[in-house]
């Protein structure tokens, strides 16, 4: 045993013979070591690139990277599938760095999915290329993103070899005035896209398109060429078919991880009860906090991932208390080594964090997931993970934060005390038996296919073979556009015709880009942090305490003109929560269709939420001490719905159960958000559903999009309305659980409001399974064929 | 989800229609089960409305256009002031006139874009102003439907290649970046001249402290002491011609060729009145116009 595992037992032991221990360590799963599996690449690698693996610390390739390079040699799309930490930068970069070596003009496109990400990568490949005697002089790699400087810009576009950007950027800074760029695209051979399983549900249709737009672009400077496409991916179950759904051409998979990982102990944690009738359970983040200190305490470096920014802040500020209340020196020193981080710090901050993670003067990170994605902090020892963060991917990514290529590591799931999380204490082998979720997307969504070929057209005269990138709906659509007058054909090609900027209309992402800046009125309003649009009504609402590395600071005033929210630091006891009303209105219905005893109705809504109250919270106890009502302006969507009522008869069979209707049809609900993407080929988050009464006077389900306008996901939902609560019922009555699980009628995703404590809140009861079959059984009249729903699901891949 | 926020709901008119069309679409094209449709194979007719426009349709190797070529009198004896005076020049514009020793008429371009807007966007007129035995010419090269704009360039860009000097207005940041960019599109390396005088430069360095501000039509008034009637603002131009495009509305066309002429025969006047050396006499002239 190592002495790494050993630190990892005898921790696991303290923790287990300490007084108040109760049993919390409820499963212990060990993953075994995995030895390194190398793999030369033939013909070897050049001399230079060589020797400048060695300098870097790289004798050998692992067989992931050996395999990466064969593909992309032999001009094969290839998609990577390895963990944190597996050398997947150098995967995609040897052989680009080959191909420079040979022709000093070429070009590459590397996509990140955030800018942080970027900026990460572009130091790791300064890192290599320093060590490269030719390349390091005659190479330009460069950024660019909102955040890149006029001049920058200029010598970039004309200069630089690997150019680092984010779709968004390709989308409306870089494709519509690609003539800037030709030197690019007339020299582009590789196109590297990171982190491919992030490009999913409405964001990854919308990429899907960007990268068409792409190839067109590199088609009309370049006619005879083709960029090879190299992308890497965390596990999802799809990676090869996702990859090659988003590029529209096929991909070879490299799914054999060839680097050595130590062991890993993985425990699930449950929160002991507080009190005899075992109603209440000890908080998740105050245990989260006790953990987290035991091991900093060892020098074992540690990573928390939480739900919420405002957990993060809450667990950070919990920690440096207990760890400055400790006796002696060295417990001072380790609350300096401690550091929260999350979305809405400034740039430089995150950057500096990420440094000092990455050079290990940082012992411990509390985070929230947007440390998930592969931004390199080095290797760590142990990841806790506070409450499950939706879905399977999510927690296997968490914890492979933690680990090292030979020492030992450990993962901690604590679990809230929230159904969903109970569920999976209770029921560990659930989650390793899970083949993690697919990464969906629709690149014939007539939505953002219609937004995309509007942003083509500007770019470039669509031509009519163009069906072949586009898909089958094309034609349509380009006469659905020349009716409106956008394009006009003339001579057989499709010019955009129009003042507008299409680009500017169109946004790849279902979060608003619109931010407003956190100030602090003593500092000379000094920005301290930014919130995007939607957040800052649930976050930075008058009379808030808005918890900022780990400082409490009372929001004076939100100025939503200005967007700016003046703060003022102050000691408080409390941190609040909003309180937050949904609802949705019925404005107009667009049409109905009966089904047997059932109508269904699709319907334009207005989904509305508003932070009503908000409610003081004392720290570490959480004991409420007061409530304000707020006056805040409601957050409107208007969107497209559909809606069913359950017809009396149907209603009538639940009765007998003594369950309420609104109950069974919650499970519904539920049910049915776990089919509804398969069916509109989303992802869970872009799609809503709510059960009221309030517009019908009868419990009525109503699933939405979750985007503006809609995108046409409700359609189809309408559409296969039948089909939809066949495959629900299949869904239900074959889950082998006894009263509802996180795969049926307890949806794992359903979470409350993002800027919420889940600690504080309790979570979502799991709906009762039996009285959500008799609704649907019910209201389908008889038992379900199962051929039908057979063809349902392997045309969509099983739910 | 801020309703007030803009960038939240795209506003493209196609995706209203596919909503609002969304029944009719859907029996075409059957989302979710994909069933063959039969397609529309309307024949849009080639906008050319060759017909009431002046000038007359050329070819080359890329397509069609319209080119409008007159006789344009004016007086070009500033140019030997020029040569002689170069060293009294500002050093900026000793510098763009560094690489043309002797200049000659023959070098002289003069030239405006028009075009539909931002970058990235097409280009449908090029106006020249050039100097042939003695006299001045103006060559306007015009693509009557964006499917001629290829042509108009490689046109344009022939003339522009056989002239050292040009001579524009906010040309070296707008229209000859975005001449390039065009160029490059249709697979054309761009024209380089020897040398690039751009008057909205000069004009500031010589009265930004004397005028409101000098835009071509303060420059006009001030300093030419033309009036010219009102024509169609810039910003309505890409629009303009988008409508002429679609619908043949030619008026607005017409009346964006006048303007673009005129544009061209205020630089050479604007050249002829620009001080070569660097002395105050704007007070003076205002003076002595009332
Ligand atoms: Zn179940």
């Amino acid at each position: 045993m190592s002495t790494a595992e050993e630190t990892i037992q005898s921790v696991l032991e303290t923790l287990k013979h300490d007084p108040s221990y109760q049993n919390q360590l409820c499963h212990v799963e060990h993953i075994p070591a995995r030895e390194a599996q190398h793999r030369d690449v033939l013909p070897p690698l050049s001399q230079g690139l060589c020797e400048t693996l060695s300098r870097y610390g790289v004798n050998q390739l692992y067989r992931h990277q050996a395999e990466t390079i064969s593909h992309a040699r032999a001009k094969k799309n290839v998609v990577t599938v390895t963990g944190t930490a597996s050398g997947k930068t150098l995967a995609y970069l040897l052989p680009i760095l080959e191909t420079l070596e040979q022709d000093s003009g070429a070009t590459a496109l590397l996509l990140y999915p955030t800018k942080a990400l970027t900026q990460d990568q572009l130091k790791a490949m300064g890192r290599l290329l320093a060590h490269h005697p030719s390349l390091s002089q005659s190479v330009l790699a460069g950024s660019y993103d909102g955040d890149t400087s006029g001049s920058a810009r200029r010598k970039i576009r004309d200069e630089a070899n690997l150019l680092l950007t984010n779709p968004d950027m390709l989308h409306r800074g870089i494709l519509p005035y690609h003539a800037k760029w030709h030197r690019l695209f007339k020299n582009l051979r590789y196109v590297v896209i990171d982190e491919v399983h992030s490009y999913r549900g409405i964001f990854g249709s919308n990429v899907g398109q960007v990268l068409r737009r792409l190839q067109r672009i590199q088609q009309h400077y370049a006619p005879s060429a083709k960029p090879v496409f190299l992308a890497s991916s965390a596990t999802i179950q799809n990676p090869k078919q996702h990859a090659e759904a988003l590029v529209g051409a096929p991909f070879e998979l490299v799914d054999q991880d060839g680097a050595p990982r130590g062991p890993k102990t993985f425990c699930f944690w449950n929160p002991p009860y507080l009190d005899r009738a075992q109603m209440e359970r000890k908080s998740g983040n105050v245990e989260a906090k006790d953990i987290l200190v035991q091991l900093m305490q060892r020098g074992i470096a540690s990573i928390v991932f939480t739900k919420a920014r405002v957990v993060a802040e809450l667990i950070y500020r919990y920690a440096r208390g207990t760890l400055l209340e400790l006796p002696g020196l060295t417990n001072t020193n380790l609350s300096e080594r401690l550091t929260p981080y999350r979305g809405g710090y400034l740039p430089s901050d995150r950057r500096e964090i990420e440094r000092r993670l990455f050079s290990g003067e940082l012992l411990g990170v509390i985070s929230t997931n947007a440390l998930e994605l592969g931004i390199d902090i080095g290797s760590l020892d142990a990841s806790i993970t506070v409450g499950f963060p939706g879905t399977i991917a999510s927690l296997w990514q968490q914890a492979g934060r933690a680990g090292r290529t030979h020492t030992a590591a450990l993962t901690l799931f604590i679990a809230y005390n929230d159904p969903i999380d109970q569920y999976l204490v209770r029921h560990p082998q659930y989650f390793f038996e899970q083949t993690p979720e697919s990464a969906v997307i629709d690149t014939e969504n007539p939505y953002i296919l219609a937004s995309h070929l509007s942003c083509a057209a500007f770019e470039l005269p669509l031509r009519s073979q163009e069906s072949e990138l586009f898909g089958e709906t094309y034609p349509e659509l380009i006469a659905l556009m020349k009716d409106v007058e956008d394009v006009v054909e003339v001579d057989g090609k499709t010019f955009w015709s129009s003042p507008e900027f299409p680009a500017q209309s169109v946004s790849l992402r279902t979060i608003s880009d619109n931010t407003y800046s956190i100030v602090d009125v003593d500092e000379k309003n000094k920005v301290i942090g930014t919130v995007d649009a939607i957040s800052a009504l649930e976050l930075v609402y008058p009379e808030a305490i808005y918890l900022h590395r780990g400082e409490t600071f009372f929001v004076q005033e939100l100025d939503l003109d200005k967007k700016l929210a003046r703060v003022q630091k102050i000691e408080a006891d409390y941190y609040t929560q909003p309180v937050l009303d949904a609802s949705i209105k019925e404005n107009n219905l667009k049409e109905q269709q009966a089904s047997g005893t059932e109508t269904v109705r699709l319907i334009d809504a207005t989904v509305t939420w508003a932070t009503t109250m908000l409610k003081k919270l004392q720290f570490g106890s959480m004991d409420s001490i007061g409530y304000k009502n707020l006056d805040l302006p409601p957050q409107h969507l208007e969107t497209v719905a559909l809606a069913w009522t359950p017809s009396p008869k149907a209603v009538s069979e639940v009765f007998p159960l003594g369950v309420k209707v609104s109950d069974a049809l919650s499970g519904v609900r539920n049910l049915a958000i776990t089919i509804f993407p398969l069916l509109a080929m989303c992802d869970r988050a872009d799609v809503g559903g709510i059960v009221n009464a309030s517009n019908t006077g009868k419990p009525t389900l109503y699933l939405y999009d979750r985007f503006p306008g809609g995108l046409g996901f409700s359609e189809r939902a309408y559409e296969n309305f039948t089909d939809l609560l066949q495959a629900c019922l299949k869904l239900v009555s074959t889950c082998p659980c006894e009263a509802g699980c996180p795969s049926c009628v307890g949806l794992a995703t359903l979470r409350p409001p993002i800027h919420q404590d889940p600690d504080a809140l309790g979570g979502y009861p799991i709906p009762d399974k039996h009285a959500a079959t008799v609704l649907l059984r019910g209201a389908l009249r008889g038992p379900v064929k199962s051929e039908e729903f057979s063809s349902f699901a392997s045309r969509n891949g099983s739910p | 989800m801020i309703s007030e926020d803009p960038q939240r709901k795209s506003k493209l008119a196609v995706l209203d229609a596919l909503r609002n069309r969304r029944k009719t679409f859907r029996k075409q094209t059957s989302l979710f089960k994909k069933e063959n449709s039969p397609r529309r194979t309307e024949k849009t007719p080639s906008p050319i409305h060759a017909t009431e426009l002046p000038g007359r349709e050329e070819k080359n190797a890329l397509g069609t256009f319209l080119r409008w070529e007159q006789p344009l009198r004016l007086d070009f004896n500033w140019l030997k002031d020029l040569n002689q005076k170069r060293n009294e020049l500002w050093p900026q514009e000793q510098n763009a006139l560094e690489a043309l020793p002797q200049i000659r008429a023959s070098d002289l371009l003069f030239f405006d874009l028009e075009t539909c807007g931002f970058a990235g966007t097409p280009l449908f007129l090029v106006g020249c102003l050039v100097v042939h035995a003695g006299e001045g010419r103006l060559v306007q090269f015009l693509a009557r439907h964006y499917g001629e704009e290829a042509a108009v360039v490689l046109a344009a860009s022939d003339l522009m290649g056989r002239h050292g000097l040009w001579i524009s207005f906010n040309g070296r940041s707008y229209d000859s970046p975005f001449f390039a960019d065009r160029c490059r599109l249709f697979g054309l390396e761009p024209p380089q001249p020897l040398g690039h005088l751009d008057l909205l430069h000069a004009s500031r360095r010589r009265w930004k402290h004397d005028l409101p501000n000098c835009r071509l039509g303060t420059l006009e008034r001030f300093i030419l002491g033309l009036k010219r009637p009102p024509d169609t603002p810039g910003s309505q131009v890409p629009a303009h011609y988008h409508e002429f495009v679609k619908k043949g509305e030619v008026s607005n066309i017409l009346s964006i060729l006048r303007h673009n002429a005129q544009d061209l025969k205020s630089l050479a006047l604007l050249m002829g009145a620009l001080p070569l050396h660097k002395q105050k006499q704007l007070s003076q002239r205002m003076n002595s116009r009332g």
